[in-house]
């Protein structure tokens, strides 16, 4: 009898083959469960003209990608940071005509991703998006097209199919299986949608605690390529029940960004170290043990 | 001004607009609006419901306003997780009746843009851009909530439509919701706003305190309709006042 497979890589193993130009999805909500470790793997290894599919709302994972000039193409329905305003990185390129900006907006990135994930050809709208000018700046994403059983005008929007997906949760076992504390938000559709999902997590769980509550797992190890044990994998953002956003450091970041010295940020924090396992250890522990919550 | 703050002001304004059979949702920078639902909830509202953004907390009751919506704290005595299928099919359906929204140009018809300031090859502004609002056409009201107000926001036209208001009354009967009725109320730190005229442009409904109807129109880039005499936004009262303290444990709101 053979032995069933673990699905373990390094940082470093499991961003290796990610070719330049793919099309790359990192999930989480604004600064929720954003994969940063896997991106700033990323930014070590040089990527570039890589194609941004990001989630609704989202941002400081694409605005570093874009200061590390990694990419070429982006599909926009909010990249901001939240709480702290636009996006400086990804202003300056947009205005600057830097990198290609495909505007669209939630539901069509959604259901975008929900086609993908479904094998739908494409997902049909009814016609709010001609009320807006997305069909004027983005007319390859939106079509009309007639209702074959009213015969009334709806739109036509095509799939999206990451060619990568990085999902950051809480826990995982060896096997892919997937726990986010903060429950599901889109996790599901995208990993459905993408051709390859690495998974990184915070703590590596005995495949036991997941079968103990199948109800509880949010991504299903099937679905999955590699994990990866990225203990603070979502900093400066926050895991939800496990640590908060990093304030005082998001704050820095930004200051840095609106003076475009991200470059300069990249060289300090990212670039100097091999893997994200020596950036986090050359952090400052008490700092980081004050954003971890009481477990 | 009195013993409240312009923004706990705003609050109580907002929650007033606010009814029992709402389900509302907020975006991201949305103290105000929260603050609003929760009181709302508290006081003529009790059957109100509400989704906290991105943390997809329905009904929230966190102990602090916090400074991010989608904040998993947000989920604390909440009674559901909403995932974002759920949300887009709220927004589709119209069992939203309220989202509360803005823009970085908003026009005498209350059309909103969140994409590019200028020509849009080459934005004097890149925004960042049209997330939810074009769901205006398909939710049944739209709140405009807008944290400052000059002329460079309130805007004659805006350089892009990324949530429809009533421009094009043609356009609009043919591919608006029919539930939908648009932006109906915008809120500033100046004063409120509605829709109430004919050919339905921004009327001017009330002036906060201590701001004079010209001070408003001073600082909007389109003239605002004006019906008889504009009344003063009413402050909170001191049962409100203290709710919102309740609410917003950590001052949020007085700075």
């Amino acid at each position: 009898m053979s032995l069933r497979k673990s699905k373990i890589k390094s940082l470093a193993e499991a961003v290796a083959d990610i070719p330049d130009g793919a099309k790359i999805l990192a999930g989480g909500v604004h600064l929720s469960n954003t994969p940063m470790a896997l991106v700033r793997q990323l930014i070590r290894k040089g990527a570039k003209d890589l194609e941004i599919i990001p989630t609704p709302a989202t941002g400081l994972w694409v605005d570093m990608l874009i200061a590390a000039d990694a990419v070429r193409k982006i599909h926009v329905s909010y990249i901001g940071l939240e709480f702290l305003g636009l996006a400086p990185n990804f202003r300056r390129a947009a205005e600057a005509g830097k990198i290609e900006v495909v505007d669209v907006d939630e539901p069509t990135i959604f259901h975008g991703l929900r086609a993908a994930a479904s094998g739908l050809p494409f997902v049909v709208f009814p016609p709010i998006h001609l009320l807006t000018d997305l069909p004027k700046v983005s007319p390859q994403v939106y079509k009309s097209i007639v209702d074959p059983f009213t015969g009334k005008t709806v739109v036509a929007v095509p799939p999206l199919q990451p060619d990568v997906c990085f999902v950051h949760v809480a826990k995982a076992d060896i096997y892919g299986n997937g726990l986010s504390l903060g429950g599901r938000h889109m996790e599901d559709i995208i990993t459905k949608a993408s051709k390859r999902v690495i998974l990184s997590a915070e703590e590596i769980v005995d495949n036991a605690e997941f079968c103990a509550d199948p109800t509880r797992t949010t991504i299903p190890g099937v679905l999955v390529e590699a994990v990866v044990h990225a203990p603070m994998g979502a900093w400066p953002g926050a895991c939800p029940g496990v640590y908060d956003y990093d304030r005082p450091h998001l704050l820095e970041y930004n200051e840095m960004a609106k003076k475009n010295e991200t470059s300069s940020y990249l060289d300090r924090f990212v670039r100097p170290h091999a893997d994200d396992t020596a950036m986090i250890a050359a952090l400052d522990d008490e700092h980081l043990s004050r954003l971890r919550m009481a477990r | 001004m009195g013993d409240y703050t312009n923004s706990e002001l705003m609050a109580a304004a907002i929650a007033r607009e606010l009814s029992d059979d709402d389900f509302a949702a907020v975006g991201t920078a949305s103290h105000i609006p929260v603050c609003a639902l929760r009181l709302a909830q508290r006081t003529h509202a009790p059957n109100l419901w509400f989704l906290y953004g991105g943390s997809g907390a329905l009904n929230s009751k966190a102990e602090s306003l916090v400074e991010m919506a989608a904040d998993f704290r947000n989920l604390a005595g909440a009674e559901y997780r909403t995932p974002l299928q759920d949300i887009i099919d709220f927004e589709f359906t119209g069992r939203f009746t309220t989202l509360f929204l803005g823009g970085v140009q908003i026009d005498r018809y209350g059309n909103m843009n969140m994409a590019a300031i200028g020509d849009y090859a080459k934005p004097k502004m890149r925004g960042p851009g049209t997330v939810g609002l074009a769901f205006t056409a398909s939710v049944r009201k739209v709140f405009i909530y807008v944290q400052h107000h000059d002329p460079r926001l309130f805007v004659e036209k805006v350089d892009f439509i990324s949530g429809r208001g009533h421009s094009g009354p043609e356009e609009l009967a043919q591919h608006r919701c029919a539930w939908a009725q648009g932006p109906t109320w915008v809120i500033s730190p100046m004063g409120v706003m509605d829709f109430e005229t004919p050919d339905r442009r921004m009327r001017l409904r009330s002036v906060h305190p201590g701001v004079t109807v010209a001070d408003v129109q001073a600082k909007t880039g389109f003239e605002l309709a004006i019906t008889g005499d504009v009344p003063t936004t009413a402050p909170p009262t001191a049962e409100q006042l203290q709710i919102i303290r309740e609410i917003d444990t950590s001052g949020v709101l007085r700075r």
